[in-house]
């Protein structure tokens, strides 16, 4: 995978596992903060992907996306559920964007943090659009949002590229991407 | 281009008799995220808590937060509560789950965040989805969990589990 500035990025883990969910590769951002990470060169050989992060953000609740091979053109087609504090929420879409949106970066705060998981489905098929689900929230005791998210990108290409980023915000340090690959029977 | 095995299973327990409180102790650190599941039922239809500590001690202070929504036959409910005793779902009188993901539980430097899943419950009226974002407003990094129903206890038959996934 190749690090960006401010990132650390691990290196892959090595040695044969008969298991189906198996680490990939982790970015995880340094003191400098971020506004993305990448994981690149992904291996071709499990059926799904799936990004787990922890956020740390410079600005209050900005969107966390995802985009692959380098596509930054509105092929992204969204729905979601929301919600946002302190009674409000609904449903959105369809529509279009230039990112997957999968979950939302954290309060503004050194300490506040918050959590997003994002599956991607059949991510190395070359016949089929690339499905993504997410499920990510920050709560800031007194203030949240929660999202459930489903995106397709409208691209038949296998995904060997991962961009993930805050939409609008930095990323600070402690911020963590980590990607797994989930075998299939 | 091979991994590593990284989803363990650490610790489950499915009980005997009936009770108010199940407890991991000294839960390894060498893992990224811990992802806690309860599959079961309480005596009545109640809230319960997930506290989590370090030392081997469950934080019982109001230290906890969350916001939350959920969908059911009168449509969606949102609220944000702050200040709480503990992470909150649900066990029903009827077999219920909770899937909860707790990120960077080790590390020393952030509050805690922890996405849950919850529901439902089989039965006419009252069957929801819940999902909520939550907080635990500590830095300390985490080696016990206990889940606590302060009215209802956990049936017999109630299986609790924590699992690590390890990052590369």
């Amino acid at each position: 995978m190749s690090p960006n500035i401010g990132v650390i990025a691990s290196s892959t883990r090595q040695g044969l596992s008969t298991t189906s969910y198996q680490s990939i590769a982790t970015a995880t951002v340094g003191a400098g903060g971020a506004t993305s990470v990448s994981f690149t060169s992904i291996p071709s050989t499990f059926t799904h992907l799936e990004i787990r992060a922890t956020l740390v953000n410079a600005s209050n609740f900005y969107s966390i996306k995802l985009r692959f091979n380098s596509d930054s053109g509105a092929n992204y087609n969204y729905s979601q559920l929301f919600s946002y504090n302190p009674t409000n929420g609904g449903g959105d879409g369809p529509g279009t964007d230039t990112g997957a949106l999968v979950g939302i970066g954290a309060k503004n705060s050194a300490s506040y943090s918050s959590a997003m998981v994002a599956k991607i489905y059949e991510y190395a098929k070359t016949n089929l659009y690339k499905r993504v689900v997410g499920w990510g929230g920050v709560d800031g005791n007194g203030t949240g949002q929660t999202k459930l998210t489903y995106v397709y990108w409208a691209n038949t290409n296998a995904i060997t590229d991962i961009y993930c980023y805050a939409d609008g915000s930095t990323m600070n340090q402690y911020t963590q991407f980590a990607l797994y690959g989930i075998k299939g029977a | 281009m091979a991994a590593g095995a990284t989803y363990d299973k650490i610790a489950s327990t499915t009980l005997v008799s009936a009770t108010s409180t199940v407890t991991f102790s000294s839960i390894p650190q060498t893992y990224t995220d811990l992802v806690i599941v309860f599959s079961g039922k309480a005596a009545n239809n109640t809230d319960a808590q997930v506290r989590v500590g370090g030392s081997n001690t469950p934080d019982s202070s109001a230290s906890y937060s969350r916001h939350f929504m959920f969908g059911y036959s009168g449509g969606l409910v949102v609220d944000t509560i702050a200040s709480l005793n503990g992470f909150i779902f649900s066990p029903y009188n009827e077999n219920t789950n909770l899937v909860m993901v707790l990120h960077s539980y080790t590390n020393p430097n952030i509050y805690k965040p922890v996405l849950i899943r919850n529901g439902p419950k089989p039965s006419a009226g009252d069957n929801l989805t819940y999902i909520s974002a939550n907080i635990w407003r500590d830095a300390t990094a985490i080696n016990c969990v206990q889940f606590y129903s302060p009215t209802h206890n956990f049936s017999i038959g109630s299986m609790f589990s924590i699992y690590g996934i390890a990052a590369a």
